[in-house]
């Protein structure tokens, strides 16, 4: 829990700069909700225009930018940037500037909806959870997750047709590939898995055929009804 | 699988040592992350050379289209030029007769302009695969439609995955 929250809704808009400039002066994770704008300049530029966002700055430097889809945000600071807070023309905003690569986020509120600062306390190391490992790492720590009886055998085992992520034997001893993504994945995915399964059958011989398993957060309708027709499966995973 | 992704990092002499990455192609996010004090993406590349000093037009000849999701080109100075490579393989459509490793690979100015490029492509290599199923077009046809439609839809650097000019 947060041992220290400072908090307003609808506040005036000086309320919130004060709210924003002390939280990012005192290290706190720092949450701003209202209708905004977003630019991006840097290696390339982008425009979002006025719609209702969440915005997260973490004292590391990160910024956050989401809506109310996915859980990717829809722009992002890496750490190391530095925020300035100010108020123009009735607007707040946010500027977060990156010096190398030369990268600049500015988010411009009209209306701050609410805004909060928050001192995090969290004296746990990093976990496996949410790292870019995670997913792999939890189907080898539990691989009942993809099906009772899956036993993982390898990782990066090499195929003719390229390496693949997850290798191993379904409650049965048939050989299982699977073909791992951190994001809704479409047809193409399929093709790849497919790609991957007939090289494995042609390298084991395999005298039962190898399955295929797309593990994803979720697929495209298309994707499916070829998963189906190719007679490959989806288990559904959210990394 | 993952989202793989080849980064090749240019040498003083123009020539191009290629890296690895198994999740750097999610959202061609090395395009943000690689910088001179950290050129690995905290390691989100592998350290390890996979091969060194080979020109531009052998890395593209490394890119397999279906597996790739992102190539990063890195100048000395650190700029990221990326790019995507676009598979026009029909055959998880439409089966085995489809040419399987057929596509371009485009330049795109970040991102933002890769997830729309993706997304379009998809859309018409879909259009097209109900069209070769519905037999009103050939597998020929749908490979000429895709390779004139992205000709017209991108304006930058194109180029066949044998390396030559795409155009």
């Amino acid at each position: 829990m947060p041992s220290n929250v400072r908090a307003r809704t609808d506040p005036a808009i000086e309320t919130a700069r004060s709210v924003v400039e002390t939280g990012l002066d005192s290290g706190a994770v720092v949450t701003i909700f209202g209708e905004c704008t977003v630019e991006y300049d840097g290696r390339a530029a982008s425009t979002l225009g006025p719609g209702d966002r969440h915005v997260m700055c973490k004292p590391d430097g990160t910024v956050l930018v989401h809506t109310d889809e996915g859980h990717q945000p829809v722009n992002w600071q890496p750490p190391g940037c530095t925020h300035e807070v100010s108020i123009t023309d009735d607007a707040l905003v946010l500027d977060s500037q990156r010096d190398n690569p030369d990268e600049r986020l500015v988010v411009t509120f009209d209306a701050v909806e609410h805004v909060a600062a928050f001192d995090v306390t969290d004296p746990e190391e990093l976990s496996l959870s949410g790292t870019e490992e995670d997913l792999r790492q939890r189907i080898l720590a539990e691989p009942s997750l993809i099906e009772p009886g899956f036993t993982p055998l390898a990782t990066e085992r090499e195929t003719p047709a390229g390496a693949v992520d997850v290798y191993g034997e379904d409650g049965d001893g048939r050989a299982v590939v699977l073909e791992l993504k951190r994001r809704r994945v479409g047809p193409d995915a399929v093709g790849q898995l497919a790609r991957y399964v007939e090289a494995l059958q042609r390298d084991l011989h395999a005298e039962t055929g190898v399955r295929g398993i797309l593990v994803a957060p979720s697929v495209t309708d298309r994707a499916r009804s070829l998963l189906a027709e190719r007679e490959l499966e989806f288990v559904a995973l959210e990394p | 699988m993952a989202h793989r992704a080849l980064v090749a990092y240019e040498r003083p002499d123009g020539r191009y040592d290629v890296h690895t990455s198994r999740l750097g192609g999610l959202d061609c996010r090395l395009a943000r992350t690689i910088s001179p004090t950290d050129p690995y993406a905290g390691g989100d590349v592998d350290p390890e050379p996979n091969v060194v000093a080979r020109p531009f037009e052998h890395v593209l000849t490394m890119v397999d289209l279906a597996r790739h999701e992102a190539i990063y080109r890195v100048g000395t100075d650190y700029r990221v030029r990326t790019y995507l490579p676009l598979w026009f393989g029909l055959d998880h459509y439409v089966g085995p007769d489809a040419p399987a490793d057929r596509g371009l690979i485009v330049a795109v100015d970040g991102p933002d302009e890769a997830a729309r490029l993706r997304t379009w492509f998809q859309t018409a290599k879909g259009v097209l695969a109900d069209g070769i199923s519905d037999g009103a077009l050939g597998v020929a046809d749908a490979d000429r439609i895709l390779t004139e439609a992205v000709r017209t839809r991108v304006d930058g650097e194109i180029h066949r995955p044998d390396g030559t000019d795409g155009y």
